[in-house]
C-alpha cells in the first residue's frame, strides 16, 4: 500500500468504527443516541481537514468513553470490540501519516507501511481472539481475576511510565 | 510522548470502567490500547549507538558552484523501527537537489545515507550536527539526539571573481620591482619619458638623432629615456557601513562592493602588485599586504565573511586607519560615498594618496527596488542631481571616481573607464 492511501484507510477505519458502534446501538434499540457520534467524528474531521492535532486524540478518547457506556448498557461486545479496534488502528495510522508528512523522500517506505499495517492487524486479531476465548469459556470477573488483572495493569503502568520518563518530547 | 499518554488514558478509562462495572467485555475493549503500548515498549529505539560521517564536495567554492553533501549514519546498536534524520542547514543555503531529511527503519549494522546539493551566498558555513529522532512503530516513545558528525563540517563560499582587464593606475610611489605601472622614473620601459645626453654604455638604438642634429655642438649626442614600469602598493577599501549600503530596506549594494573588490584584487594581483584589503564597517578588518595567489585567497576569504557594519564608532570615516597603507600609495575605495565622506577623502588625496573610487550607483539601485510612481521619479531626479554634485566635488579634489551602474558588468566598466589612464586637467579628472 502506498503512503497516499494510508490517509484514506484511516478515514475508512473511523467510519467503520462509527458504523459498528451505531449498529450496536440500533441492536439495543437506541436509535436517537447515535447522534452523539457527531462529536468524535467532528473532532476527527477537524484533524483531517484543518490539521487540528488534538482532534484524532479526542476522537479516540470519546469513542473509548462511548464503548464503556455501551458495555454498561450491554451492547453487542463484538461490535464494541470492532469499534475500539478500528478506532485505535485509525489513530495509529493517522499518527503514522502525520509523522511521514514532513518527509518527501522515505527510505524503505514499503517496509515502514507494511510493518505498520501488520502490527495493527495483529493487535486487532489478538483482541478478537481474546474476546472469543472470554466468550467461549465464559470467564466471570471475580475478585481473584480482578486482583490478577490489577497486578498485570500495575506492572504495565510502571513499565510504561519508565519508558515515558526516558522518552524525549 | 503525548500519544503514549493518550493511549494510557484510553486504556485506564476502559480498565477502570470494566473493573468498576465488573464487566469483562469492557476490560477486553482496553486490549487494543494495551497491545499498542506493549508494541511501543517492545520496539522502543535507542540512538546512543549511532555514528554519523559527513562528506562535503569542497572546502572552498564560489557562489556559482553547488555543494554536494553526503551524510552516512551507521547504527552500531539494536534495530531502530523508525529513524528520523534532519540535517541542520544554514538558513542562507538553498537546497537545489535531494533532501536534507530522511525517515527510514535502520537495522543493527546498517547505514542510512542522506545526500543533497546546496547553493548559497558568500560566507562561512558549518554543518555541525544532525537532529536525530528514533521511535517505535507507533511513534509513542521518542529518543531525540543532536548527533555530532565526524568528517568535514565546514565550507567557505567565496564571491565569484569576475575577470576584468588591466586597470590603469598611476600612484605617486611605486615599489622597486618591475611591473606594469608607470613609475615616473626614467629607465628601461616602453613609454617615452624624455631626452638626455648620451653616456657611454647607452644603447645606440635609443640615440635621438634629430635632437643631436639640432644641437650647436656637432659632437654632442642625445639618447631617449623611457619610463620604468613597476609594481605598486594597492590598498582596497570596502565600505560595509550600514549607512552606505542600506537602500530601500535592502543591503544588496554591499554585494556589488564585494564583487568589484574581488575583481580588482584579482586584476591587481595578477599584475604582480602588492595588495591589501580593509573592510570598514563593524571593525577594522585588515588583510595585510601580500602578493600572488595566496594573497588572492586571503582576500577572497575576508570578502566572503563581510557583514553589514552597524558599529556607531565606524559610522563615519573619522577612524579610518590610513597608516595601514604606505604613504602616497594607490587606494581603491568601493563605496556609494556619503556626503560626510567627502571631507575625509579630500584629506587623503591631499596627503598624497592616489584615490580611485568605484561607486555603485545607489540612486539607480534604490530606484530599481521602489515602485515606479510619479513622486518616486521626482525624488529619483533630485537624488541623482545630489549624487552628481557629490561625485563632482570628489573629482574636483583630484579623486578619480567611477560611477558604476550596477546593471552593467564590472568588466565593461573597467574596459570603458579604467583601461586607459584618466586624464587630469588642472587636477580635475574628466
Amino acid at each position: 500500500m502506498k503512503r497516499s492511501n494510508l490517509a484514506l484507510l484511516s478515514h475508512v477505519l473511523v467510519g467503520f468504527a462509527a458504523l459498528s458502534f451505531l449498529f450496536s446501538m440500533f441492536l439495543k434499540g437506541f436509535f436517537l443516541g447515535g447522534i452523539w457520534l457527531i462529536v468524535p467524528l467532528s473532532a476527527y474531521i477537524f484533524w483531517a481537514i484543518r490539521d487540528f492535532r488534538s482532534g484524532i486524540n479526542l476522537m479516540l478518547i470519546l469513542l473509548a468513553a462511548y464503548c464503556i457506556i455501551g458495555g454498561i448498557r450491554e451492547q453487542n461486545p463484538w461490535l464494541l470490540a470492532l469499534t475500539m479496534i478500528a478506532a485505535v488502528s485509525a489513530w495509529n495510522i493517522g499518527g503514522f501519516t502525520e509523522r511521514l508528512k514532513p518527509f518527501e523522500t522515505i527510505s524503505h517506505e514499503a517496509v515502514l507501511v507494511r510493518n505498520q499495517l501488520l502490527l495493527n492487524g495483529i493487535i486487532g486479531g489478538l483482541t478478537l481472539l481474546a474476546l472469543l476465548i472470554s466468550q467461549t469459556i465464559n470467564l466471570t470477573l471475580n475478585i481473584w481475576v480482578a486482583l490478577i488483572l490489577a497486578g498485570f495493569i500495575a506492572f504495565g503502568l510502571i513499565t510504561t511510565i519508565r519508558y515515558l520518563q526516558e522518552s524525549d518530547l | 510522548m503525548i500519544r503514549a499518554f493518550i493511549l494510557v488514558i484510553v486504556a485506564l478509562i476502559l480498565i477502570i470502567g470494566g473493573l468498576m462495572g465488573a464487566n469483562g467485555a469492557i476490560l477486553i475493549l482496553a486490549l487494543p490500547a494495551i497491545l499498542t503500548l506493549s508494541a511501543g515498549v517492545f520496539f522502543a529505539s535507542d540512538t546512543t549507538h549511532l555514528v554519523a560521517n559527513r562528506w562535503l564536495s569542497a572546502e572552498k567554492m564560489t557562489t556559482n558552484d553547488a555543494l554536494a553533501v553526503e551524510v552516512n549514519i551507521t547504527n552500531n546498536g539494536a534495530d531502530i523501527a523508525e529513524l528520523h534524520i534532519q540535517d541542520t542547514l544554514h538558513p542562507h543555503l538553498t537546497l537545489i537537489e535531494g533532501e536534507a531529511s530522511l525517515i527510514t527503519p535502520l537495522k543493527a549494522g546498517e547505514t542510512a545515507t542522506l545526500s543533497y546539493l546546496v547553493r548559497g551566498p558568500r560566507g562561512n558555513y558549518e554543518f555541525p550536527n544532525l537532529q536525530i529522532g528514533a521511535t517505535d512503530r507507533f511513534g509513542l516513545f521518542w529518543r531525540r539526539l543532536n548527533l555530532q558528525v565526524l568528517g568535514k563540517t565546514k565550507t567557505t563560499i567565496i564571491p565569484q571573481v569576475n575577470r576584468i582587464g588591466q586597470i590603469a593606475i598611476r600612484p605617486r610611489v611605486t615599489r622597486s620591482y618591475a611591473g606594469y605601472i608607470p613609475a615616473r622614473i626614467a629607465g628601461s620601459g616602453t613609454n617615452f619619458f624624455g631626452v638626455r645626453e648620451y653616456r657611454p654604455g647607452d644603447s645606440l638604438r635609443h640615440l635621438n638623432w634629430k635632437a643631436a642634429a639640432r644641437h650647436d655642438h656637432a659632437n654632442q649626442l642625445f639618447t631617449n629615456e623611457f619610463e620604468q614600469d613597476r609594481i605598486a602598493d594597492v590598498g582596497l577599501i570596502v565600505d560595509a557601513r550600514r549607512r552606505g549600503v542600506h537602500f530601500a530596506g535592502d543591503d544588496g549594494i554591499l554585494e556589488f562592493n564585494i564583487t568589484a573588490a574581488s575583481a580588482f584584487a584579482e586584476s591587481f594581483l595578477s599584475d604582480g602588485n602588492r595588495v591589501s584589503l580593509l573592510v570598514y564597517g563593524n571593525y577594522i578588518n585588515w588583510t595585510v599586504p601580500g602578493y600572488g595567489r595566496a594573497q588572492k585567497q586571503r582576500i577572497l576569504q575576508t570578502l566572503s565573511q563581510i557583514t553589514v557594519g552597524t558599529s556607531a564608532v565606524f559610522d563615519h570615516l573619522t577612524y579610518f586607519p590610513k597608516r595601514l597603507f604606505p604613504a602616497k600609495s594607490q587606494l581603491v575605495v568601493f563605496s556609494t560615498v556619503l556626503e560626510d565622506d567627502i571631507e575625509y577623502l579630500r584629506r587623503l588625496r591631499g596627503q598624497g594618496y592616489s584615490v580611485l573610487i568605484v561607486s555603485p550607483d545607489a540612486v539607480a539601485y534604490e530606484a530599481s527596488l521602489l515602485p515606479d510612481i510619479h513622486y518616486n521619479n521626482t525624488g529619483q531626479r533630485i537624488a541623482r542631481i545630489e549624487r552628481e554634485l557629490l561625485l563632482r566635488k570628489l573629482r574636483q579634489a583630484g579623486i578619480q571616481v567611477v560611477n558604476w551602474n550596477t546593471e552593467l558588468p564590472i568588466a565593461d566598466l573597467v574596459e570603458t573607464q579604467l583601461s586607459n589612464p584618466m586624464v587630469s586637467q588642472g587636477g580635475v579628472f574628466r
